[in-house]
């Protein structure tokens, strides 16, 4: 009996030990067993994740092996009663050019209803491209923010735009 | 026998540990005393007699306590340093990061590393304190923290090593002095005690009396602020034998939250002499248990080591040698209510597009700007975007003929940097004379090239307005810095050319 206990302690402390040696997580193993249940990041395309998530705001992010993880941002928040769209996106416009002096949108194209700019600023000097939408239904606004680092993501992250139009915006 | 050995074993190990903890608390006070952040004693703390009011004797007990910083770019190595000679600090910071997966995991890994950079901390206009250079002027790293910090499975670890934390200190310095006290005259400066509870480390007595009293003094002389003692009010001596002029209160105080625990203050000059400025700050109207006893003849002054977001009250004070003036107005932060100007928070200024960049890439953006002449390049932060300058309730500009009436806003300046908001008129003092800036386009000030000789201009402050009559507009190029300065009693309208950037519209008027 006593056999059986030391060798399942020498057993434990070595398990103990590979996991601290080779920084495993056992909670991460446990993680990556396949479940039935959906997550919430199975719409994504694939190495896009969902970091958080609420009725006015989304957050994902697309993991990459080295370099700027290209991320989007939606977030909803309340249009002034009576203002004017288009003299409402284009003072938002103006503000962010003055908040962020290096921004320079290089594409806008304006709708009764919609709006998308699409350009880059430098963060640290680093050229970040920035695609954005503005939609207004009702009094409230929605906007889309992508940053990412290669225009090669432009197509990906426009339809990820989509599909976040189609579930989060009211028909 | 046996009684007295348990005895004696009992007390051992009750006296043992007593010994261990008076000797390291010995070690550590002596350590602080002795510390390298500590220079000499300014002259305004010595025996040394002053020119015009007679000679300040007795006992001073002065306290000056090193504030820790707020968090900053480089290791939290915002914290001043009490020292003669302003340290140099060696910053490097590196991460690791996955350079190849294996089944999803990382396989392999690769460390970089930015720095090391060395800066020397520069000296403000307080000598006793030493600011590191602003965040745009590093060489900051390429990435940040946030960057890669959402997957551990790639980002192992960020390192930051070589960093400095200078801990808050606080020393005492009593001086004794011989010659015969003779007071000074209306030395009103009240006491303006630093926060007792900010310093971490045992308060250091040292005594260094530079010489033996031969006379003591019927009272505590103090002709300068009694800064370190209980509340300091009652230390103000009689009013006599002081020929300092008094000078007048400083006006137009302002204050500008910078984020961080941080504060600008800013206020105009005093005409007269002056020497130095006291400035006092608490949590309430009339409660000012905090501040500095002399910034210095300045007329800017961060207060740092601020609660965010906690609610304060400042004042400034103007000092001639050993003559106080009066209070300056009181300005608070978020305390719209009570006082006569309020810091913007997200409300006023939301952006959706700016918090949009903000919330999507770490909420640090760097940039270069070109709205304003002589600029240069600066970070943004989280507090400071999309803009955190205060509009001014008590300041007000209204243009009749562009359909402009409005408060104006106390700017958030970073070095030569402003933030300017697309309805803000900012408002900043060049040359002695007040300039008003705002953006063109479609933005508040787009319709400026307008504006023809003769037109009015009212400015009010502080409910007296004033009408200016507009001399002349000009149309410059952005090198042309001193086209902002302008005649006695003048104001200057500016902004940028809507369809040349690299030119400014400057408009010029006087007192009608």
């Amino acid at each position: 009996m006593s056999k059986i206990i030391s060798t399942l302690i020498v057993v434990i402390g070595i398990a103990y030990l590979l996991f601290r040696i080779f920084d495993i997580n056992p909670v991460a193993l446990i993680k990556n067993q396949p479940t039935a249940t959906p997550t919430p990041d199975a719409w994504l395309p694939s190495g896009w994740s969902q970091l958080s998530s609420s009725d006015n705001e989304l957050k994902l992010e697309k993991t990459v092996e080295s370099g700027l993880k290209p991320q989007i941002v939606f977030e909803k928040s309340t249009l002034e009663t009576g203002t004017d769209f288009t003299a409402y996106t284009s003072r938002l416009i103006s503000g962010a050019k003055s908040a962020i002096p290096s921004l320079k949108y290089t594409q806008d194209d304006l709708s009764d209803s919609s709006r998308t700019l699409s350009g880059f600023y430098y963060n640290q000097k680093k050229k970040v491209f920035v695609t954005q939408k503005i939609f207004q239904k009702d009094n409230s606004v929605y906007t889309l923010t992508a940053s990412y680092s290669t225009d090669s993501e432009k197509s990906e992250i426009s339809s990820i735009f989509d599909s976040i139009v189609s579930q989060r915006l009211p028909n | 026998m046996i009684k007295l050995t348990k005895f004696i074993y009992r007390l051992s190990l009750f006296i043992l540990p007593l010994f261990l903890f008076i000797n390291l608390s010995k070690s550590i006070v002596s350590s602080t005393n002795g510390g390298s952040h500590w220079g000499n004693w300014s002259p305004t703390t010595s025996c040394a007699p002053s020119a015009s009011c007679g000679t300040t004797a007795g006992t001073q007990t002065v306290t000056r306590t090193c504030l820790p910083g707020g968090f900053g770019y480089d290791c939290q190595l915002s914290s001043e340093q009490c020292d003669e000679a302003c340290p140099q600090v060696t910053w490097s910071t590196s991460r690791t990061i996955c350079v190849r997966q294996h089944k999803g995991r990382c396989s392999e890994y690769s460390t970089e590393t930015f720095g090391p950079i060395t800066f020397t901390y520069n000296k403000s206009n307080d000598p006793h304190k030493c600011h590191r250079p602003t965040p745009s002027s590093l060489e900051l790293p390429s990435w940040t923290i946030d960057d890669f910090n959402h997957d551990n499975s790639e980002h192992r670890s960020t390192v930051k090593t070589n960093c400095v934390q200078i801990p808050a200190q606080s020393q005492t310095n009593v001086v004794s002095c011989a010659v015969p006290f003779v007071p000074c005259v209306t030395p009103s400066v009240t006491s303006t005690p630093y926060p007792t509870d900010t310093p971490t480390t045992t308060p250091t007595v040292t005594s260094t009396p530079e010489v033996t009293p031969s006379e003591q003094p019927t009272s505590s002389p103090t002709s300068s602020p009694n800064v370190g003692g209980d509340n300091g009010g009652s230390s103000n001596p009689p009013d006599r034998n002081c020929y300092d002029q008094s000078p007048s209160a400083p006006t137009n105080l302002r204050a500008t939250a910078l984020g961080g625990g941080q504060v600008r203050l800013n206020w105009d000059p005093v005409s007269g002499p002056v020497t130095n400025y006291v400035v006092g700050y608490g949590p309430s109207m009339g409660n000012y248990p905090y501040g500095d006893p002399n910034v210095g003849n300045v007329t800017s002054y961060i207060v740092k080591s601020l609660n965010p977001g906690g609610n304060y009250c400042f004042y400034v004070q103007s000092q001639n040698g050993c003559a106080g003036g009066p209070q300056s107005n009181v300005v608070c932060t978020n305390q719209p209510q009570q006082n006569s100007f309020r810091v913007l928070g997200a409300t006023d200024n939301y952006n959706p597009l700016v918090t949009g960049i903000k919330n999507s890439y770490g909420g640090e953006v760097l940039g270069t700007s070109t709205e304003l002449m002589a600029t240069a390049e600066v970070s943004y932060s989280n507090s400071k975007l999309p803009s955190g300058n205060i509009k001014d309730l008590a300041h007000s500009i209204s243009i009749p003929k562009l359909n402009i009436s409005t408060n104006v806003y106390q700017p958030q300046k970073i070095g030569d940097e402003y933030t300017v908001g697309h309805r803000e008129i900012l408002t900043d003092n060049i040359g002695g004379n007040q300039v008003y800036y705002g953006h063109n386009g479609t933005d508040i000030f787009g319709k400026l090239y307008q504006i023809k000789k003769g037109d009015s201009i009212t400015i009010t402050q502080n409910g007296l307005s004033t009408v200016y009559s507009v001399d002349e507009l000009q149309f410059v190029h952005k090198s042309q810095v001193d086209s902002l300065v302008s005649g006695a009693g003048q104001i200057v309208l500016t902004t940028c050319s809507y369809t040349q950037p690299d030119y400014r519209i400057v408009v010029k008027a006087s007192i009608k």
